[in-house]
């Protein structure tokens, strides 16, 4: 795609790319902070992450406000405009990506016993899968490539199988140990929370595709598929 | 203060741009005031010889309307006039106001009055046939020569061999001023005579009459035909090499010396038509010849001005193109045409030479009444004024042309004020 | 999609040029009766002169020459035995600069109707002239003033007085070449909601420089360039998912 004859346009597209790259590596790098400590044990980074969140909260405002200028300035049509209005959408996710890193980290930090080594094998696959699936559709996004999204649908499949598997061994466990229910029951909440992170990241996928080709579609999940 | 180099360079050249400005200030105000001298010049030149053409020196004699001599038919008709004794009554009171007896005397006394004064008795005594019969006052023009007299062109101090005027006649003449009977007033003759021999009774009229007529008759076949052949041109005709050609002739006929339309009304009017010379409709139709490339070329501007977004419109709703072009083209450049129309009059009404070739230089006494009566016109009246050697026809060929020129400003001036009503934004 | 409904102007493979050099090549487009259609794209692509082919306006332009069809409502209006006059009451046209003729505004609105015959008496034509004034928009504003000069409105008013006159022939299609190039802001706007309006009536088609202004009236916009037809959709698409590269890159400014 050539340049635009205005070339603070394309500074200005420029920077709202640069933008979301910045969010979606930090978001990117706290999740696999915060899963990494969880399955070891370590709740050194819980504070950072924690506070660090009020800043992703901050770079989702300032994407608004700048795709809101965008809007009013340049009235962006076509494959510019998918630009801007999936800008909007990524931010978002991304910024819910980040709540619920926080209350990974804050779990972490509650976290009262360590975890069982079947359960820290099975977290630390899931978390694994969740910030690779999150990585890829952040870069598919910043690259604009359409071509990586289908991964990302299916290791999604794959992210909710995990889930389900993990929520077993997690309910099996808290039936044989009783003592550690809330420790046990803040780790469903991880589950939860990390196919959630999954679904975001399906969206930004979604989003990709909607921006480089101007589709909008919402791939089905496996859940809505099977009746669970 | 110059802060940026190029304000530096631009303040450095500053000096001498004004140099060159006022320089070419300086020209223009030399130029304009060369123009204005010389103007002035020429306006005081013409002025000084042509004003006092517009008066002349009167007699005031008494004569006694005896109605049996002056009206020996007694119906007061022109022929029992013109056969009645006006000349001698005139010359009567002549010889009684100056008291001459002798032969000599006699004869040098009746030349003072002017030749025409009978005319002028017997027009008198037409307008008031009451005031037969009675010693009436009556005013009659002095002879040329003794109005040169009272000019001072003819001097006493001349030796009485290379005057025109004797020593008596002078002494007649000093003692009817004396007498009180001399007065300088406005000179009907010149407006209200027409060509004559006699200086002090010529006149302008015929000669303007003459004018009018022909410049109707040219007016009435050139700007029908002009504006025509604009709009035809303009609007309807095909571009190509033919209307090239012709667009390039119309322009050059412009420029032609208009002695070659003489010459040619010359040989196809007069000589292949067999019209008669020297009557206003061919003179008409030589001038309409020489007029028509003016009126075309100043017609096809005014059509060529109108923008092309009346003329869109026009078309766009669904009018044709003769629609288009006389209901709209045609009436925004009516102004323009007309104006071009007057300027191209004027000019006519100032031409000499080709009048002169198809002979509308013969002396004609007779006022036109038509045109197909002969005639002559203002600037050949001024041309054939200008041979004669009397002093009064020096002065009155001056006031003809003052006159001539009046008429030029007039109509150069309604072409201004016909623009300007006329004109309309668009 | 294009989908479109009742067509009222058929172009079949339409080459124009003017001497030798081609200005139109080969367009095919079919458009919608009672809606409007907007033709966009760079300066010199056709865009007026393929316009002008469907009134015959082209023809006052002695080099010009016209190859292919165009069919108004069935008729292909370059036949021989056509005449270009009442076609031009059936398809009227409103320039980009206001043209009012320099006459009063009666006149103006007038002048259609009468030389077309549509009227033979003066109440008549007085009823025409008010519907007309009325339909643009603009009797309120000039009843009281009806033979003052056309030429002493506002810019706006000028061109709708131009619409009204378009109007009182009774056209079916109204040609609207850059109509509000030469306005304000809310004059231009005044003239979109107009259009809107005639639109339930009359087959539009604007050419326009404006993409935002093509964006907000038609509902069909062909993009030209260089004498093609690149592409013609619904004008939603077109502005945001077009097909073609080169009206992407023109939609969004990344070539003039």
């Amino acid at each position: 795609m050539s340049n635009h004859i205005v070339e603070t346009y394309d500074e200005d597209l420029r920077e709202l790319h640069l933008l979301i790259a910045h969010m979606g590596k930090d978001v990117s790098t706290a999740l696999e902070t915060t899963c990494n400590d969880l399955v070891k044990g370590d709740k050194g980074s819980a504070d950072d992450v924690i506070e660090h969140d009020k800043d992703i909260n901050a770079q989702e405002l300032n994407i608004n406000l700048k795709a809101q200028k965008l809007l009013a300035l340049r009235a962006p049509m076509a494959s510019d405009l998918r630009v801007v209005l999936t800008s909007i959408q990524v931010a978002g996710n991304l910024e819910r990506v980040g709540d619920l890193t926080k209350n990974i980290a804050k779990i972490n930090r509650k976290m009262g016993m360590s975890l069982p080594a079947n359960i820290a094998n099975l977290v630390k696959k899931m978390s694994g899968l969740a910030t690779e699936i999150l990585r890829v559709s952040i870069s598919a996004y910043s690259n604009k490539e359409e071509n990586q999204t289908q991964k990302i649908f299916d290791d999604d499949v794959t992210l909710d199988k995990q889930y389900k598997e993990l929520s077993k061994a997690i309910l099996r466990e808290i039936k044989r140990d009783e003592d550690h229910l809330e420790d046990l029951a803040h780790l469903l909440f991880v589950t939860r929370h990390l196919e959630r992170i999954g679904d975001h990241a399906k969206n930004i996928a979604e989003a990709t595709i909607y921006m480089c080709s101007g589709e909008m579609n919402r791939f089905d999940s496996l859940e809505d598929n099977q009746d669970v | 203060m110059p802060s940026t180099k190029t304000e530096q360079m631009v303040m450095a050249s500053l000096k001498a741009r004004h140099r060159k400005e006022q320089s070419f200030k300086l020209l223009g105000i030399a130029a304009i005031i060369m123009a204005l001298f010389f103007l002035v010049t020429l306006m005081t030149s013409i002025l000084s010889k042509g004003l006092p053409g517009f008066f002349q020196y009167y007699v005031t004699l008494e004569v006694e309307l005896e109605r049996e001599r002056l009206d020996p038919a007694g119906d007061l008709s022109d022929q029992s006039l013109f056969d009645g004794q006006a000349k001698k009554i005139i010359q009567e009171a002549v010889l009684a106001k100056t008291g001459a007896k002798k032969r000599n005397e006699k004869k040098a006394a009746r030349k003072l009055v002017s030749n025409g004064s009978d005319l002028r008795l017997i027009s008198f005594v037409q307008a008031n046939p009451e005031l037969l019969n009675s010693r009436q006052s009556v005013k009659f023009a002095l002879d040329d020569d003794a109005d040169s007299y009272f000019r001072g062109f003819v001097k006493k101090q001349t030796p009485e061999k290379q005057r025109r005027l004797s020593d008596l006649q002078i002494a007649y003449l000093d003692q009817m001023q004396a007498d009180g009977l001399v007065s300088y007033e406005i000179s009907d003759y010149l407006f209200f005579g027409s060509a004559s021999r006699n200086a002090e009774m010529a006149g302008i009229k015929g000669a303007a009459i003459g004018s009018l007529l022909t410049l109707v008759v040219c007016f009435v076949i050139a700007f029908p035909i002009g504006v025509a052949t604009a709009v035809y041109l303009e609007e309807f005709a095909p571009k190509n090499k033919i209307t090239e050609l012709i667009e390039i002739n119309i322009n050059n006929l412009a420029a032609v010396p208009s002695v070659v339309f003489g010459i040619l009304g010359l040989a196809i009017f007069i000589n292949i038509f067999g019209m008669p010379r020297s009557i206003p409709l061919v003179g008409g139709m030589v001038l309409a010849l020489m007029t028509l490339p003016t009126i075309i070329i100043s017609s096809r501007a005014a059509i060529k001005a109108v923008p092309p977004s009346i003329r869109d419109g026009a078309l766009g709703v669904g009018a044709s193109k003769v629609q288009a072009t006389m209901h709209h083209v045609v009436p925004l450049a009516i102004p323009g045409m007309l104006t071009g129309t007057i300027i191209g009059m004027a000019q006519a009404l100032g031409e000499t030479a080709p009048l002169l070739m198809i002979g509308m230089v013969a002396f004609i006494v007779d006022i036109p009444g038509g045109v197909t009566d002969p005639g002559t016109v203002l600037p050949v009246q001024i041309f054939m004024w200008a041979d004669f050697a009397e002093r009064m026809f020096i002065q009155k060929t001056s006031s003809a042309i003052i006159i001539l020129l009046l008429f030029l400003i007039v109509m150069n001036g309604g072409a201004i004020w016909l623009r300007k009503k006329l004109e309309r934004r668009w | 999609m294009l989908e479109l409904g009742e067509v009222i102007v058929n172009c079949a493979d339409v080459s124009v040029f003017y001497g030798d050099t081609r200005a139109i090549n080969n367009i095919s487009i079919d458009i919608e009766k009672q809606s409007i259609t907007a033709f966009i794209g760079p300066s010199g692509c056709g865009k007026s002169t393929f316009l002008r082919t469907i009134n015959r306006m082209n023809d006052t332009i002695d080099s010009c020459r016209i190859e292919g069809r165009v069919k108004v409502d069935g008729e292909d209006i370059y036949a021989p035995s056509v005449d270009v006059v009442p076609l031009r009451a059936k398809v009227g046209m409103v320039f980009q600069k206001p043209n009012p003729f320099p006459k009063s505004i009666y006149e103006n609105v007038a002048y259609g109707p009468k030389i077309h015959g549509l009227s033979n008496n003066k109440n008549h034509l007085d009823e025409i002239v008010e519907k007309a004034l009325t339909r643009a928009g603009l009797w309120a504003e000039v009843k009281d003033r009806l033979h003052d000069s056309g030429t002493g409105l506002s810019g706006g008013q000028q061109q709708r007085l131009c619409i009204a006159r378009t109007i009182a022939v009774e056209p079916q299609i109204i040609l609207m070449d850059e109509p509000c190039s030469a306005l304000d802001p809310i004059a231009t706007s005044k003239i979109e909601a107009l259009m809107s309006e005639l639109s339930a009536e009359y087959t539009i088609i604007i050419v326009t420089h404006s993409m935002q202004q093509a964006a907000r009236v038609s509902k069909r916009t062909a993009f030209f360039h260089l004498g093609d037809l690149i592409e013609y959709d619904s004008t939603d698409t077109i502005f945001t998912n077009p097909k073609e590269q080169k009206t992407e890159d023109y939609i969004t400014g990344r070539f003039g």
